[in-house]
């Protein structure tokens, strides 16, 4: 199997943990890319960098080394540079799957793009304090179960996938209060923001975000009463304190990572990274969550398949 | 964002003073130990000590992040020390070679941390760290995984400045053990088998893995095994399993034969003493299985000559690589083969393997819905049968019990190393109202609430638990045929987990163990062991009787009511016993194998110590199960499963995880 992944991205805690779990389960090859160097702040959970390591060097080739060690079966090579905010059509074709843990969302949404035509296994994820998540796309995955009881044929099953543009732009209405993750609204209104201002927001944009998501869910409670067949029942329902504010700012801070939420995150991940090589097992599609406030590990599909 | 509650705290930075000055214990330095001190470190812990008694294998590399291959014979524990400081300078972790049932692991060691943190697999050793969280009173988290499965669990009893119990939750033997999961060995499976479970292990995960599999992996784990087993060293190297320049196919695949049925058999033979208490296998030879007037002949479509012939009269001489049972007419996957058919399926296998998929040799994955594959691990498997006198498999069962073996996944260890730091944080940070007993499942079940990661509140503690509640067993036994030495080993031991237990009696009778007793104690003590329960001095352990029985290194005291009977069904009750009333569940049969192949236990507790988690064999989806219980359920009831029992040193190819094909 000689499975090419890309991990764009390899400072934080969870690109170690992912790219970790992927050189022990030992596929054909891994590619670091991050320019990053090893004294950066962000560099601060990646336990691949040893204390020692030449700070001079880029977390990309210092994690690579590590990696290495840990499993010399597995090809890891620390590539230049740092992740295009264009997508590259031809270098992007040399891998089946990539995950990028940090970038803008105008980015994500073109890559989430060059990955569906080109047919390559797109991952985003980030850890952000005590809420973590990651999204998937696999545009259209074919997979067979895990395991079949005996004396069954194994049915192959497809997994389809919407967009990152449609994940992130599924209609309010359609949340449901009770189920949908407070994150997936977080996530909504900062990808808003952005399309709006050009830049991803910072600390001093936190009322406006606040504002902008009391916006969304007011037009959501009226478009659901507008329309009450397609609309959640009256106890799903979302409302205007939809958006917790401790939430949003662990996320547009951005400076916590919590070691152990990394642990369970990067694991999860590593196992859909995984499955995506592999086509055994049904995969995430298309959001996970995991959150500290209550250890639930949650799957979530938003967006349309077209 | 410094708040005082769940989660905002867990950044606080209280916690953080918290996290550095407060002392951690972990046991256990395996799959899940690395996972859970490197988390902890990164995570602000910096005084931890570290228990674990085994030395690091190369097996133990595609797991066990924290080791390398230069590492293979140091302590495990050692070692993860010494890894997590490169990118944590300033934890000061002490290391612990040694087994967590040693004495010097007492009730006051205990007391000296604010934490326990588990990462052992092995039902033993959990059940004594947590009589002596009990007794110590300190909190443990507990952990267990199975495959993609696992979970981890809280239990403590905290008390506030007044000594009032002011949380308490279900201890780790509230709830009754029932899984039957099995764990094996190596020696059991490598050199004295007796189950077909054992040949199943061996032909899947040794030898398929060795003629089919990667060969870079052979060469190291030739090496350990040889050393580690002190078995005699091979001129040879992994490349004995390689097909030579210019040898047929069927030359190969006859050499096979000879060399792990006549040869390897042949050479086990010479360890005597293994055979002293065994009934020593027998060599197989090719050629008389395969001789016209060998017995069986007949029951086949293919009942004369070589297998390779007949494959090649029945017009495959391509070697389609898709069955060998295809081209032998073999079509009833129910019935069991007969030793010819089995030496033809073998043969005919490794044939159709090399000539019909010559670019999987190298690097091949057992695959239970691969038909080629699950023949040739029948047929291996039942010729190993056949040499050691087992009952053989039908390919259909083979197919299922091959199915069943579980690997250790990386993935898996990681997230519950994870989640124990988290549930470590709460308790520090003082908010045990949110603490969790969390389950990794394997996929989505409920369409509605679609989680990976599910978590519930901890269990109540059982007011029969034996460990901590005030339960009293009732034994029913053979008193007049049953010794005192048996009494210990089966009942004591092996039922309670016991490790020095004392057996007093109201009426005087007096059995002791353990450190500070002088030698005429000793002896004295000694003397009693044979003798029958009710011929037992002192008014004996017959009928009605109320035995107290203590272990002082568990602080753990149960009074055990004894009823004699007579005539046991051998076939009902195989221990020959009953234990009733609410009690840790049998520890599997396999513990009683590494007494007696273990290294150099004396009474079995260093092997049963082991803590690796490579392979488990399932019978019984016990986690999955207790997750099913879970759900929906805030309380649960009586169904938690045990840990993942597993083994280790069972042949190191067994844990190549390759979740890709």
């Amino acid at each position: 199997m000689a499975a090419r992944i890309l991990i764009a991205g390899c400072s934080s805690g969870v690109a170690a943990e992912v790219a970790k779990n992927i050189a022990l389960a030992g596929v054909g090859s891994l590619s670091l890319l991050d320019d990053a160097l090893c004294k950066s702040e962000g560099a601060v959970c990646n336990f691949l960098i040893p204390a020692d390591a030449d700070q001079a060097q880029s977390v990309a080739e210092v994690s690579a080394a590590t990696l290495r060690e840990m499993n010399p079966l597995v090809k890891i090579t620390a590539l230049p540079g740092s992740l295009p905010p264009i997508p590259d059509v031809e270098f992007l074709r040399g891998f089946e799957v990539i995950l990028i843990t940090s970038a803008p969302f105008s980015t994500l949404l073109q890559y989430d793009a060059a990955c569906r035509q080109l047919g390559v296994a797109f991952f985003m994820a980030a850890s952000c304090g005590s809420t973590s998540f990651f999204f998937a796309n696999l545009h259209s995955h074919e997979y067979s179960p895990l395991d079949t009881p005996a004396g069954e044929v194994p049915s192959k099953g497809v997994s389809a996938f919407p967009s990152l543009a449609s994940a992130l732009s599924q209609p309010w209405k359609t949340m449901r209060a009770r189920y949908t993750h407070k994150l997936v609204y977080v996530l909504r209104v900062c990808a808003d923001f952005e399309s709006h201002a050009g830049r991803f927001p910072a600390a001093a944009d936190l009322p406006a975000l606040q504002e902008r998501a009391r916006e969304l869910a007011a037009d959501a409670r009226v478009a659901a009463s507008a329309d009450p067949a397609s609309a959640p029942p009256p106890r799903d329902l979302i409302t205007e304190d939809v958006m917790p504010a401790d939430i949003l700012e662990e996320y547009v801070t951005g400076t916590v990572e919590l070691p152990p939420v990394n642990a369970v995150l990067g694991g999860v991940l590593a196992n859909e990274v995984l499955k995506a090589v592999s086509h055994k097992g049904e995969p995430v599609n298309n959001f996970f969550f995991f959150s500290l406030g209550d250890n639930v590990g949650l799957v979530e599909n938003l967006g349309e398949v077209v | 964002m410094s708040g005082s509650s769940w989660p905002a705290v867990a950044s606080s930075s209280k916690l953080k003073e918290k996290m550095k000055s407060s002392k951690i214990l972990c046991v256990g330095a395996g799959g899940i130990g690395c996972e859970l001190l490197k988390t902890l470190v990164l995570t602000g812990f910096e005084d931890i000590e570290l228990i674990d008694l085994d030395t690091i294998e190369t097996s133990n590399l595609n797991r066990q992040f924290l080791f390398r291959r230069r590492h293979v014979g140091e302590s495990k524990a050692k070692v993860a020390a010494e890894a997590v400081r490169a990118f944590r300078p300033n934890a000061k972790i002490t290391a612990h070679q040694g087994n967590v049932k040693d004495s010097k692991f007492d009730k006051e060691f205990f007391k000296r941390f604010a934490l326990v943190l588990n990462g052992l697999d092995n039902v033993e050793a959990r059940r004594h760290v947590n009589r002596l969280c009990l007794s110590a009173g300190v909190p443990l988290i507990e952990s267990g995984t199975e495959g993609y499965l696992g979970q981890v669990t809280v239990h403590y009893r905290l008390k506030n400045a007044a000594g009032e119990a002011t949380h308490v939750t279900e201890c780790f033997e509230c709830a009754p053990k029932q899984s039957r999961n099995k764990t094996y060995p190596v020696c059991t499976i490598r050199n004295t088998p007796d189950k077909p479970i054992h040949c199943i292990v061996w032909a899947k995960e040794l030898l398929f893995a060795r003629l089919f599999g990667r060969p870079d992996q052979v060469t190291d784990l030739d090496e350990g095994e040889n050393k580690e087993e002190g078995e005699e060293a091979r001129e040879e190297g992994p490349s004995a399993f390689l097909r030579q320049d210019g040898e047929s196919v069927e030359a190969y695949a006859a050499r096979i034969f000879k060399r792990v049925f006549t040869d390897d058999i042949e050479n086990v033979l010479t360890m005597e003493d293994l055979w002293e208490n065994r009934d020593p296998p027998s060599p197989l030879k090719l050629d008389e299985i395969l001789a016209p007037s060998a017995t069986g002949v007949g029951d086949s479509a293919a009942s004369n000559g070589n297998a390779a012939t007949i494959a090649r009269s029945n017009g495959s001489a391509h070697a389609a690589g898709d069955s060998a049972c295809k081209a032998l007419g073999l079509t009833d996957a129910h019935r069991v083969w007969n030793l010819r058919e089995n030496a033809q399926v073998f043969l005919e296998s490794i044939r159709q393997f090399l000539e019909g998929r010559p670019g999987e040799v190298g690097e091949a994955v057992f695959d239970k819905e691969d038909d080629l594959a699950v023949e040739f691990v029948t047929a291996a498997s039942n010729l190993r049968a056949a040499a050691y006198g087992i009952p053989q498999q039908s390919q259909f069962d083979a197919k299922g019990m091959a199915g069943n073996i579980i690997h250790a996944i990386a993935t898996t260890n990681a997230i519950v190393g994870g989640l124990i730091v988290i549930e470590a944080m709460k308790l520090l940070a003082g908010v045990p109202e949110h603490s969790k007993a969390t389950f990794i499942a394997k996929h989505v079940t409920n369409p509605k609430m679609k989680r990976l990661l599910n978590a519930v509140s901890p269990g109540e503690p059982s007011p029969k638990c034996a460990a901590c509640g005030t339960a009293r067993l009732e034994l029913i036994i053979d008193t007049n045929k049953t010794t005192l030495s048996q009494l210990i080993d089966k009942v004591l031991r092996k039922k309670l987990s016991l490790v020095e237990p004392t057996v007093r009696t109201d009426a005087g009778f007096e059995y002791e163990e353990g450190e500070g007793l002088d030698e005429d104690e000793v002896a004295a003590n000694a003397a009693k062991l044979p003798i029958a329960l009710a011929a037992l001095p002192g008014g004996g352990l017959g009928q009605g009787v109320i035995a107290h029985v203590e272990d002082q290194v568990q602080d753990f005291k149960v009074a055990i009511e004894i009823t004699h009977q007579d005539d046991w069904d051998e076939e009902v009750h195989p221990e020959g016993f009953i234990l009733g009333g609410s009690m840790p569940q049998p520890v599997s049969v396999a513990n009683g194998d590494q007494s007696e192949a273990g290294p150099s236990a004396p009474d079995g507790s260093a092997a049963a110590e082991e803590d690796d988690d490579d392979l488990i064999i399932m019978e019984e989806p016990d986690l999955a199960q207790q997750q099913r219980d879970a759900k929906g359920k805030q309380k649960r009831s009586a169904e938690e499963s045990e840990a993942p029992r597993k083994r280790q040193r069972v042949m190191g190819r067994s844990d190549d995880i390759i979740m890709l094909d």
